[in-house]
């Protein structure tokens, strides 16, 4: 610090200090400097607005693609994993059997040693029918038991019961009484007769190709 | 919460800038390229700006890129080349040549002083930090920077007019 305190240096440091000062003072900015700084800055500006707006369709395509995710999910979901209706399932009535037709239940003559969730099958012999085979399978996640009958006639009944709660009706139905006063749904699938009715909170569904519905209901009425 | 930064707010302060880049550079066409180099840094990392105040950040980065961009070419003002830098000055600046030619001196003589003693009075007398800013750019402490700032003082003084005695 004793520099410091040198008299000739303090005046030279004062004089170093006004000739700074003076030289900020008289220097003016290159007007080519402001122009090229005024371009770099809008630039600048267009890039970030340019990035902004790529930013902003990315969002949009990313948004986009979540909502088609989301679409497919729920089509999915909708499809794949809600209850089928009662409609689809008659479809079984085309399948064919993948086991052999079940015995008599000793216990019961009238009745088919078979059983889902607790419901047997009949054997139809009073209305001459007999049973052919059987179809077990799992329909959009939901079990199935069918027994496939031969009617006299030659015809294919075909009686399925779906596990679980019962299955939605479709709109295209109408009620089929048959002629011991059961009433039931009825609609016709992919040339089927079909009827549908509730046993025990259990979708029941009987469909044949050339047996008219009043004859199914007949059939049935022990099944209710 | 985003940060919209304005480019245009960084020119208030480009006459400093191009002071402190002549000082570091001695050359005035090398102290445009310094102060353009600068802001694109800058622009290219607006975000910094949000943390710190704007002067002694443009100030840092118009160092580093000196360093990495002019010192490497250790382009240096010649004595021989004075006359002509002033002459093509004064068409620029419409400065009478006297005062252009001061000019040219004081920020030649800065950019003759060694790194310590420049770095402390370009931050004070041209860019306009204050001793603490100045001190934390720098990296040593507030008196110590009193002490150089002094020194630069007095040795711009002695070159300036050592320059005037020699041309005598």
């Amino acid at each position: 610090m004793s520099e410091i305190q040198n008299p000739q240096e303090q005046a030279a440091s004062r004089r170093g200090e006004e000739l700074v000062h003076a030289a900020m003072d008289n220097t003016k900015l290159p007007e080519s400097l402001n122009v090229k700084l005024r371009e770099i800055a809008a630039n600048h500006q267009g890039k970030v607005q340019n990035e902004a707006e790529a930013k902003k369709r990315w969002f949009v395509l990313g948004g986009g693609f979540a909502t088609a995710c989301l679409v497919l999910i729920v089509v999915f979901l909708s499809t794949g994993q809600k209850n089928p209706s009662v409609q689809s399932v008659a479809a079984l009535a085309n399948r064919q059997k993948n086991a052999p037709a079940p015995g008599v239940d000793t216990t019961n003559p009238e009745r088919l040693n078979i059983s889902i969730s607790g419901l047997n099958f009949p054997t139809w012999e009073n209305q001459g029918w007999k049973a052919t085979g059987t179809l077990k399978t799992t329909f959009s996640g939901r079990k199935t038991t069918s027994v496939i009958y031969k009617t006299q006639r030659g015809d294919t009944v075909v009686y399925t019961i779906v596990a679980g709660s019962s299955l939605p009706v479709g709109v295209d139905t109408q009620t089929v009484t048959g002629n011991a006063g059961i009433q039931v749904a009825s609609f016709q699938k992919n040339g089927l007769t079909v009827i549908t009715w509730k046993r025990k909170g259990r979708t029941c569904i009987v469909s044949a190709t050339t047996t008219p519905a009043v004859k199914l209901a007949d059939a049935v009425r022990t099944e209710v | 919460m985003s940060f919209r930064f304005d480019p245009e707010r960084l020119l208030v302060h480009t006459k400093r800038l191009y002071c402190a880049a002549w000082s570091l550079t001695g050359s005035r066409e090398d102290a445009e390229d310094l102060v353009q180099e600068t802001y694109i840094r800058v622009l290219a990392k607006p975000r910094k700006l949000q943390k710190e105040r704007e002067l002694p950040y443009l100030l840092r980065v118009l160092r580093n890129t000196h360093i990495d961009t002019y010192r490497k070419k250790q382009r240096r003002i010649q004595p021989d080349h004075v006359g002509e830098e002033v002459e093509f000055a004064d068409e620029r600046s419409g400065l009478q040549p006297a005062k252009a030619l001061e000019t040219q001196e004081v920020f030649t003589a800065i950019a003759k002083l060694s790194d310590m003693h420049r770095d402390v009075l370009v931050a004070i007398d041209i860019v306009g930090l204050s001793y603490k800013e100045t001190s934390t750019l720098l990296g040593v402490p507030e008196a110590t920077v009193t002490t150089r700032l002094y020194r630069a003082r007095a040795k711009v003084a002695t070159f300036v007019e050592g320059e005037k005695t020699s041309e005598k």
